[in-house]
């Protein structure tokens, strides 16, 4: 009984699962075969026991050997055969799934570049197929040399033109590699003659192009190195003027145009210094050259943790952080460097933001992302594309009287890309918003 | 601390304008600057004088800074303050590494470096002289006294806000440990913490700029980003 129901639910499971093409193989090979045993069986039967039947049958033996003889006819098995093809083919085609069982809509669906290649050859291809055949015929039908010459010299041609498509093939997917800069064994396609010139001259391309990028990372990182060098040269200067005007402002020095002139050096000394420390990041997050180190971190802990040290300086202007975390959010992210982007935009958000306005800030979880944006109300027009905002050295009022190196928002951004992230920015009037995509944390 | 005792620092950077300003910082708060242009000739200054704290470059001629602060280290115990150009993270923790016990990065705040200068001399001249009380609980410059309910920077007592006391009274008794701002508030106000994470991170702001040198770059009370707060120390 068990056995049973496991080989009706086998065959089920087969006439679900096999592509139709080889379940119509398999039907006209059980027919054929079929047909001839059991043409064979029922002869032998019958012609043991004809007596037997003669007395069971009497005179009716000759109507129902007709009968037996139409039921075993070829015609009448084949007839049967299509008709248990067709209730196959129209089960699938009610369930919807004609086309998923064909094997050929299968290999043309997910091979069809593979496939590409061949359309080229088909006619020439057919050609030679049915010249094969016909020699083949005459040959058989006449046993001559010349036709086994001929079939031989035929069959050599397509198999030549398979080749020849096989390798134009192969060329086409190490093309596609390194287009995608993916390494490229291309020394494996067995070829010659033109093929093998187009190997040696694809092998050149992809050295070529790795040696290329090779030399771009070389230079970029010279670049940053370059950058940190003259930093560190710029800052010990910079650290004579920081001081000294520090050492003025401490004498007792009672002309009030000596004091304004003081402050003035004062005032751009420091900001000469933010510029030296934020070229390098700048410098840095733009080459990739830092190290993230991504770790599971609570988002609204983080945003509280920053706004800490700004809490002060919006008092001060009269702004209202507005921020009300109802739940844990988790993040995946580097800390310090998230830190830095809060930093930056925050930062921004005071500098620019209305005095006695609300800056608002909300988490929220969307997708496979948290998305943290911050809204505020600009106290001067933005007459600025949002993405020009992210460029270097670029500032909402396109001057540089303020503080600041213009550089916070490009390392931000260039810091959230490092993180799997993104850094959004969009004006509506007034109204200027910064988004924060952050991967969540996923176990 | 002995005040009839003049402290002799030893400042070392090959940009001599550098030096004199640091001399001229150090005499207006009352120490002797000894001064020193490259390793070698610091070397041969705490050979020839009593050095009780030394400010040193890291790039220097003759020999750089890291070679001599390893050579100091294998003969003394004196603090040593690097003052250098250098602010990568590798930078700092290679030179804390090398002996090492503060780090200042150029351009530098004048009050921040006396304040380290000060805060250096400090632990130096007093280590082991303190004898441990069971309530006082210190961490670098910090003491709390929990009897007395006071707190101390540099021996200087800072007034706290109650809630302020008892985030720092948290935090130092459990040094290292990582407290998230819901925990905070729960042990310092004794309630339920319900959005509550601004307002701890408001106090531990205010925390920061009564008790570190440079509240932006605390030395003690350090933010564990997305995690909360610790304090850190010896």
């Amino acid at each position: 009984m068990n056995r049973n129901i496991s080989r009706k639910s086998k065959i089920k499971y087969i006439l679900n699962n096999m592509y139709l093409e080889p379940l119509c193989l398999y039907f006209i090979l059980f027919f054929t075969v079929g047909a001839v045993i059991l043409r064979a069986v029922v002869y032998i039967i019958g012609g043991i026991f004809l007596p037997f039947f003669r007395i069971l049958f009497g005179d009716n033996l000759s109507k129902i050997t007709r009968l037996v003889k139409f039921f075993i006819s070829t015609e009448v098995i084949i007839i049967i055969g299509v008709i248990i093809v067709f209730i196959i083919i129209l089960n699938k085609i009610i369930k919807k799934k004609f086309f998923k069982s064909l094997l050929l809509y299968n290999i043309f669906k997910y091979h069809k570049s593979d496939f590409k290649v061949y359309k080229g050859i088909i006619l020439p291809f057919l050609f030679s197929i049915i010249l094969i055949l016909y020699f083949f015929l005459m040959f058989l039908s006449e046993v001559d040399i010349l036709y086994l010459c001929l079939f031989i010299f035929t069959l050599l041609i397509s198999i030549t033109l398979l080749n020849y498509a096989e390798q134009i093939n192969k060329i086409m997917y190490s093309i596609d590699n390194i287009a995608k800069l993916q390494k490229t064994d291309i020394s494996y396609i067995g070829s010659f003659g033109f093929t093998l010139e187009a190997v040696n001259m694809l092998n050149n391309i992809d050295q070529n192009i790795s040696e290329t990028i090779e030399s771009q990372l070389k230079s970029e990182r010279l670049k940053t190195e370059l950058i940190t060098n003259i930093s560190h040269d710029l800052k010990t200067p910079l650290t004579s003027i920081i001081n000294y005007t520090d050492l003025l402002k401490n004498l007792d020095i009672k002309d009030s145009t000596a004091l304004d002139y003081i402050t003035v050096l004062d005032r751009n000394s420091k900001r000469l210094k933010v510029l030296i420390t934020d070229l390098v990041d700048a410098s840095k997050t733009e080459t990739g050259n830092v190290n993230i180190n991504l770790k599971k971190l609570e988002l609204n802990e983080l945003i509280s943790q920053i706004y800490g040290d700004f809490d002060s300086l919006f008092n001060e202007k009269e702004i209202t952080f507005v921020f009300d975390p109802q739940e844990d959010i988790y993040v995946l992210a580097d800390g310090d460097h998230l830190g830095r982007v809060l930093e930056n935009i925050l930062g921004n958000a005071y500098k620019y933001t209305q005095e006695k306005t609300r800056v608002y800030g909300a988490a929220r979880r969307e997708g496979d992302f948290v998305i943290f944006s911050l809204k505020n109300v600009s106290k001067e027009k933005l007459n600025i594309e949002p993405d020009e905002l992210m460029e270097q050295f670029v500032r909402g009022e396109r001057s540089r009287h303020t503080e600041g190196s213009g550089l916070g928002l490009y390392i931000a951004r260039n810091l959230m890309e490092l993180m799997n992230g993104e850094l959004l920015l969009s004006i509506n009037g007034d109204l200027f918003e910064a988004k924060l995509v952050i991967p969540t944390f996923n176990k | 601390m002995g005040d009839d005792l003049i402290y002799n620092i030893l400042v070392c950077d090959d940009e001599k304008d550098i030096v004199d300003a640091i001399e001229i910082y150090l005499k207006s708060e009352g120490y002797n600057a000894i001064c020193a242009y490259d390793g070698m000739d610091a070397l041969e200054a705490i050979e020839n004088n009593d050095i009780h704290l030394i400010i040193i470059d890291l790039m220097m001629p003759k020999l750089d800074g890291i070679s001599a602060i390893s050579k100091i280290r294998a003969e003394k115990n004196i603090p040593i303050i690097i003052l250098s150009a250098k602010s990568e993270y590798t930078d700092k923790v290679l030179g804390l590494n090398v002996g090492a016990d503060d780090y200042i990065t150029k351009p530098f705040n004048a009050i921040e470096l006396l304040a380290r200068v000060k805060s250096n001399l400090r632990r130096y001249t007093s280590l082991g002289s303190m004898q441990k009380e069971e309530d006082v609980f210190e961490v670098g410059r910090i003491t709390l006294n929990d009897r007395t309910k006071e707190v101390r920077l540099d021996d200087n007592i800072v007034s706290l806000t109650p809630n302020e006391y008892g985030i720092l009274k948290l935090l130092i008794k459990n040094r290292d440990r990582v407290f998230s701002s819901n925990e905070i508030y729960e042990y310092v106000w004794d309630q339920p913490a319900y959005n509550v994470k601004k307002i701890i991170s408001v106090h531990i702001s205010n925390l920061r700029s009564k008790l570190e040198i440079n509240p932006r770059e605390p030395d003690y009370i350090k933010s564990v980003y997305g995690m909360g707060y610790k304090i850190v120390g010896d």
